[in-house]
């Protein structure tokens, strides 16, 4: 689904992002973990197509990011660590926006704005302007509008930052089920406990280089995840 | 300590906003800066100019007269409206709905640092506007009276010192006021645009009221100097300046001085519970509506129209023309039994159809819609980078609401010209098309300069609205290119006839939006990537 071929990014002499290689297959949800600037989040937008890069090879779904990036972005959904909406429209106008962006049919839309402001609960405040919503209430209608046009590869950037537990369970939920469908799911994340439950697969990555990845078990063995990012994080400065 | 720390993150804000490194994290040019500069020096030039030339008529009629307060009392008046009209919408936005308020009064600072270190931003603002008039009314004075230093020095300490920090205080407390009416509104934008409009009416029927005043002043000067002389602080003003009376000028310190203090008082005490007040407009429950579905670039259309709806200082600063333009209109309608004589003049007969082209011209080249478009998407630009859109249809959807605002209001005094002057086919065609070739051009060049000169770094929307390069340069550029057919005509208007002028000046246009759609299609697509 996603596949990450020698990513290379620098901003001026600093390389953020070093020859990564990634592959995320169909129904996995694979987790980046790394220090505070590490290089997940310009691993992210590169794929999600915001950020041009220095060289190496992003596919989506077989389709080139740098070569067809419309085409790429038309089967992905991203959601950044902070989710600075459209303050001047409300819930529901932002909502429609982005149906009609991708192209979402009325019925379609209508159903899943239901259902999925619904599982939110968000229904009552999707005329309210997104001025007035709350952090949570943002990440929520950031939520709904990367599943509204059912995309195969969802990027996120620690989505789970200002959730409530409720959203956040129901979230991972969402996740699961979506991979189950055969979609993918490569999120950041510094809560390595819900990492480590919820994952398929990880990778751990520091000054834009990956040290480690593969499956849960493959990386982590018999110790947690904590102990092993740390003694990751402390070797490879060692 | 904090105070100064504050003071300069406000000075680096506003330095970053007019000459700072942008998201290239390149930062400007020697060369760039100097441009800049010298573009700032221009703005004034141009404003100041105008204003000298009425100035230096009333000097001279004031001088003689004996009547030397009055005429700084006219000039402290202006120059106040002007500071007030030009910072009170600013002065809401500034104190009251600033991003980084919540940000600031979690820190270990006093609101009032808070405040203060806000309204010393107001307080520049306010000294630009208000130098605009003193400049040239100072200089009018001494070429008019002579250059003493005993009336000097008081108009500096007025005009530089007492009349911003009066004005400032007034503005913050109506930037209070008009943050407590409009802070439940549903529709605070268009009750902020209606208000500021009112405000800006008032100002330039003062200003256009001021020459009337100066015709009647010279038959009977008497009931003007009574009116004003009746408001005791105006002609201590005008006392202080033209006859160096300082016990005048201590009255009105005392004045100035007092409003600051009882002002100063009023917004301390309210400014955290006013920062602070998240009521907004009263919730309205959500009930599913049927939708229309529409493709990808009418949707971005109508994201431009409604962030435009949702922002009275992007239509005051961005579409101001299209305001002027039926205003244009109906007085050409009115007043049309009045211009037509003027038709038979010899010498303006054949240079008004010109004038009126120019105007509308002029109005068109005012609305700026596109100049700020790309800096106000600040920190939601990751979107539209994210979604499936080409940077192309961004760009179009932009210049698109820009048309849709901007072209009918001068189409129709467009047509109200032709309708006035009723000339042959080739003036009425250019009487539609030149003001929409502007318009046009204006459109792009907006996009070419914010493209080029793009600000993500504001704390409120106001800033890219008003502030940033790419503002000033569209407009001034845009004014710009009208002198060239004025020259033309100026200098070889004998040999060269004002139809052929005008022809002449609507291919330069066509020719020139030909060019910015070029760049925009192709690297203006490469730099909005790369933003």
């Amino acid at each position: 689904m996603l596949q990450i071929n020698h990513l290379t990014k620098t901003y001026g002499d600093k390389k953020a992002v070093d020859d990564l290689t990634l592959h995320i297959a169909p129904g996995e949800i694979y987790g980046f973990i790394g220090h505070n600037g590490a290089g997940k989040t310009t691993t992210l937008k590169s794929c999600a197509g915001i950020l041009p890069f220095d060289a190496g090879e992003i596919k989506i779904n077989g389709i080139d990011v740098s070569a067809r990036p419309l085409e790429a972005k038309r089967v992905l959904a991203y959601l950044p660590d902070n989710p600075d909406l459209y303050n001047f429209l409300s819930g529901i106008q932002y909502l429609n926006f982005i149906a009609d962006i991708f192209g979402v049919e009325k019925a379609v839309r209508a159903e899943r704005i239901r259902r999925l402001a619904d599982t939110f609960e968000l229904t009552a405040d999707l005329a309210q302007p997104i001025s007035a919503y709350s952090h949570g209430m943002k990440q929520k209608l950031a939520m709904i509008s990367g599943w509204l046009h059912e995309p195969k590869l969802i990027l996120m950037d620690e989505p789970f930052v200002g959730l409530d537990p409720k959203a956040s369970h129901l979230l991972k939920e969402m996740m699961r089920q979506h991979c189950d469908r055969g979609g993918a799911i490569f999120f950041s994340t510094h809560v390595l406990e819900v990492a480590e439950k919820l994952c398929d697969k990880v990778a751990i990555i520091k000054e834009g280089r990956l040290i480690t990845s593969g499956t849960m078990e493959e990386v982590k063995g018999d110790a947690s995840l904590e102990d092993v990012f740390l003694e990751l994080e402390d070797g490879h400065d060692a | 300590m904090t105070l100064k720390a504050l003071f300069r993150v406000r000075l680096a804000a506003l330095k970053s906003s007019l000459t700072g490194a942008n998201r290239s994290k390149k930062p400007r040019t020697k060369l760039q800066i100097l441009g800049f500069a010298a573009l700032m020096l221009y703005t004034f030039g141009f404003f100041g100019f105008f204003l000298y030339e009425t100035f230096d008529t009333l000097a001279f009629a004031y001088s003689m007269l004996g009547l030397g307060w009055l005429f700084f009392a006219m000039a402290g008046l202006m120059s106040f409206g002007l500071m007030f009209v030009g910072s009170v919408f600013t002065a809401k936005a500034q104190l009251y709905e600033a991003t980084d308020n919540d940000l600031l009064l979690s820190m270990p600072i006093r609101p009032r640092d808070v405040l203060l270190s806000r309204m010393f931003l107001l307080l520049v603002l306010d000294l630009l506007f208000g130098l605009l008039v003193a400049v040239p009314a100072l200089i009018a004075w001494i070429g008019a009276a002579g250059f003493q230093v005993r009336q000097f020095v008081p108009a500096l300490l007025i005009f530089v010192v007492l009349l911003p920090l009066l004005t400032l205080m007034i503005s913050a407390l109506f930037g209070w006021l008009l943050h407590l009416i409009t802070a439940r509104m549903r529709n605070q934008s268009m009750m902020t645009v209606v208000l500021s409009l009112i405000f800006l009416a008032a100002y330039f029927y003062f200003v256009s009221q001021m020459n009337l005043w100066i015709q009647e002043l010279a038959a009977n000067p008497e009931p003007l100097a009574g009116a004003l002389g009746a408001v005791a602080p105006l002609v201590w003003l005008g006392r202080a300046c033209a006859d160096g009376d300082f016990a005048a000028l201590g009255g009105l310190a005392l004045i100035v001085g007092g409003v600051l203090i009882l002002g100063w008082m009023a917004l301390e005490r309210s400014f955290l519970r006013t920062a602070t007040d998240r009521r907004g407009a009263a919730k309205v429950k959500y009930m599913e509506k049927a939708v229309d579905a529409v493709p990808p670039g009418r949707a971005l259309l109508r994201r431009e129209l409604k962030h435009l709806a949702a922002s009275p200082a992007y239509i005051l600063n961005g579409a101001l023309g299209a305001f002027m333009a039926p205003v244009a209109a109906i007085f050409l309608l009115i007043k049309r039994e009045s211009i037509l004589p003027l038709l038979a003049v010899p010498g303006i007969g054949e240079l008004l159809p010109l004038l009126l082209l120019l105007g509308l011209c002029f109005i068109s080249a005012t609305n700026i819609l596109t100049a700020p478009s790309i800096s106000i998407e600040g920190k939601s630009l990751w979107l539209l980078q994210s979604l499936p859109v080409s940077p192309r249809e961004v760009l179009g959807a932009k210049l698109k609401m820009h048309l849709l605002i901007c072209l009918p209001p001068v189409l129709l005094a467009g047509a109200a010209a032709a309708v006035l002057l009723k000339p042959g086919a080739l003036l009425t065609a250019a009487l539609l098309l030149l003001p929409a070739a502007c318009t046009l051009f204006s459109g792009l060049l907006g996009l070419f300069e914010n493209l080029r000169h793009p600000n993500f770094d504001w704390i409120n929307e106001t800033q890219a609205v008003k502030s940033g390069a790419s503002v000033l340069l569209t407009m001034f550029i845009g004014w710009g290119t009208l002198i060239l057919p004025l020259l033309v005509f100026v200098i070889w208007g004998d040999v060269i006839p004002s139809s052929a002028v005008i022809l002449g000046f609507l291919g330069l246009m066509v020719l020139l939006c030909l060019l910015l759609w070029r760049w925009l299609s192709t690297r203006g697509v490469e730099k909005f990537r790369a933003l």
